[in-house]
């Protein structure tokens, strides 16, 4: 398998799995306030995303094997910053919003900021640092 | 790291992208050791080597900071 076809196709999976997250995020909610309102059941099917999770945890780790060389090592690179950019913010949000009443922001709006994070820094170092 | 790759790609005749589909690479990444803003792996650099029937020290001159 060419280095092309197996990119596209970790890369379908990827998109796939963030669907699969996405959608299991907004079924959870659904089913605590239509279905399982109360009880042991309302707990448990809060913990649904986890399963998304474990298959796009999977997904991304399929999509940067599938990169070559230079491409991982962008991608560490990138995964690096987005990690300390986003453990700073988190924590300074978090303090203000205990001690100073920021508002809470939904956890699907870090996650998904923090994907736009990670593609723009990637696509910076690619294209500025190695090309 | 210096290296001469681009000038024995030129002397076989090929595109960065056949480089790069031999290699199993993509072309960026030629690029980037061409232009020597990456220097590749230990395994890629044997397989350069390789491909081009000579040794790495041929293709990869390294220089001191």
């Amino acid at each position: 398998m060419t280095l092309k076809t197996r990119k596209r196709r970790a890369t379908l999976v990827f998109l796939g799995a963030i669907l699969l997250y996405v959608a299991s995020v907004f079924l959870a909610a659904w089913l605590q306030r239509a279905v399982f309102t109360a009880g042991a059941a309302h707990g448990l099917v809060a913990a649904l995303p986890v399963i998304a999770v474990v298959v796009l945890v999977w997904a991304t780790l399929r999509l940067f094997m599938a990169g070559d060389e230079l491409e991982r090592r962008a991608a560490g690179i990138a995964a690096v910053a987005t990690l300390v950019l986003f453990s700073t913010i988190t924590l300074c949000w978090g303090i203000l919003e205990a001690m100073a009443g920021l508002p809470a922001i939904n956890p699907l709006w870090w996650g998904a900021t923090a994907l736009a994070t990670w593609s723009l820094i990637f696509s910076l170092v690619f294209r500025w640092r190695y090309q | 790291m210096k290296n001469r790759l681009k000038v024995l790609r030129a002397e076989r005749d090929w595109t960065q992208q056949t480089l790069a589909d031999e290699l199993g690479v993509s072309r960026q990444t030629i690029n980037a050791i061409e232009k020597g803003k990456y220097d590749p792996a230990l395994p890629t650099a044997f397989r350069l080597a390789q491909l081009f029937k000579c040794q790495i020290e041929d293709i990869f001159e390294f220089e001191a900071d």
